[in-house]
């Protein structure tokens, strides 16, 4: 323990250690320096403030300017009929020579598992095709769409989209028409586009062939048997439709 | 506003921290860190919290200068180990005649400067500056019973080194 008397004697010794002080002269000078830091500081701080309103500014126009673009740019595609690949929405005209199962796309109509006045057909016209949707009336879901080019002459194509949860699948048959004779002379080729593409086809078989087993057909079939190979999954696709010309 | 509460606290407290910077570091040659604690002052300025005194407030930047300028001289030591190179010296003359020592106040000097960190701190603080506990508390961000404890351990370890010198 640390005798009382020494540790007094310490602290008066500490205590009478000479407090030397800054000359007047240095003092000034330090003084005008650290003034100068100041005003240099304050320069500063109001050069970042203005720097940091003006970045927020920027980013909120900017910020603007990104929303309206994509707000913009929904807008438009949400609009019907405003899109080129949906085309415009008009009201589906039924033909009177056609039966209670099959609809009219142009000059060529396709026959549908259900009768007409149990689904709702949409009818829409892009700068290409005439579309047909065929749509389930309880749940508003599409069940078929179909589509004929817009081109006149003998030679018409026409397709079927088939939806499934990796890709669309357009299966197209190009066939020639005789206006005449409300037939289908032949049919020149069948063919499937897939948006987005698989990554392999191991199995793509399209054929067609005449309903009545010969051409000129009054109705002709094509059907599509496909494996879309994903990689890590193979979907296996069998699908067709019947088509005909529309007797005018 | 603020230039003037700078300045005011220039004339106020400049005179303390020069002291203060004397007897930590051993060294008359002190007034660039006087003028470095404002500058620090006036950039940190935000931060100061009306509530702590600026007396306090000023004390803790000098003690960090301070301790920068204790660790920027043991890297040139040490740089001066590696390359052999002659490191810098506060001055030509020394504090001990610079300040006019005698005798016992010489050997104290000398004594301070050998004292770990923390004696140091609380010596210049409590003992030549005369601080509260409180405030020297506040500047080193200890509990008070630590300043107490601390600071007699210091004067024993002071007593000790000065008898071992004699």
């Amino acid at each position: 323990m640390l005798d009382e008397n020494k540790q007094n004697e310490i602290l008066h010794q500490l205590k009478d250690l000479p407090k030397p002080v800054l000359k007047a002269e240095k003092q000034e000078q330090m003084l005008t320096k650290i003034q100068r830091a100041e005003i240099k500081h304050a320069k500063r701080e109001r050069w970042q403030n203005r720097m940091t309103k003006l970045y927020v500014g920027l980013a909120t126009v900017a910020a603007i300017f990104l929303f309206s673009f994509l707000t913009f740019q929904q807008v438009e595609e949400e609009e019907p009929g405003s899109n080129a690949e949906r085309g415009v929405v008009s009201e589906y005209e039924d033909h009177p020579n056609l039966s209670e199962h099959q609809v009219a796309l142009k000059d060529l109509y396709i026959e549908i598992p259900f009768p007409k006045t149990d689904v709702e057909i949409v009818k829409r016209t892009t700068n290409e095709f005439v579309m047909l949707d065929i749509i389930d009336k309880e749940t508003e879901a599409v069940l078929y769409t179909y589509g004929e080019a817009l081109s006149d002459g003998k030679e018409r194509l026409v397709f079927r989209e088939i939806k499934t949860d990796k890709t669309l699948v357009r299966l197209y048959a190009l066939v020639v028409i005789d206006e005449d004779s409300h037939k289908i002379t032949k049919v020149l080729k069948e063919y499937a586009n897939y948006d987005p593409q698989p990554e392999r086809l191991p199995v793509e078989i399209i054929s067609s062939g005449s309903r009545s087993g010969k051409f000129p057909a009054e109705k002709v079939e094509i059907l599509a048997s496909i494996d879309l190979d994903w990689g890590n999954e193979i979907q296996n696709l069998y699908e067709g439709y019947l088509i005909g010309v529309i007797e005018k | 506003m603020s230039t003037s509460r700078i300045s005011d606290w220039f004339h106020q407290y400049s005179n303390d921290l020069y002291q203060f910077f004397i007897y930590y570091l051993g060294s008359t040659d002190v007034e660039d860190f006087v003028q470095e604690v404002f500058i620090r002052a006036i950039k940190k300025e935000d931060s100061f919290q009306e509530k702590s005194s600026p007396k306090t407030w000023l004390f803790s930047i000098a003690r960090h200068v301070a301790i920068d300028e204790i660790r920027r001289k043991q890297r040139a030591r040490l740089k001066e180990l590696i390359f052999k190179q002659s490191v810098e010296s506060y001055t030509t003359t020394t504090p001990e005649h610079v300040l006019e020592l005698n005798e016992t106040h010489k050997e104290l000097f000398e004594v301070i400067q050998r004292l770990k960190k923390s004696y140091r701190d609380v010596v210049v603080l409590r003992g030549i500056k005369e601080l509260s506990v409180s405030e020297t508390a506040e500047i080193l961000n200890w509990k008070e019973e630590k300043v107490r404890l601390t600071f007699h351990r210091a004067l024993k370890a002071l007593q000790n080194e000065k008898e071992r010198l004699m």
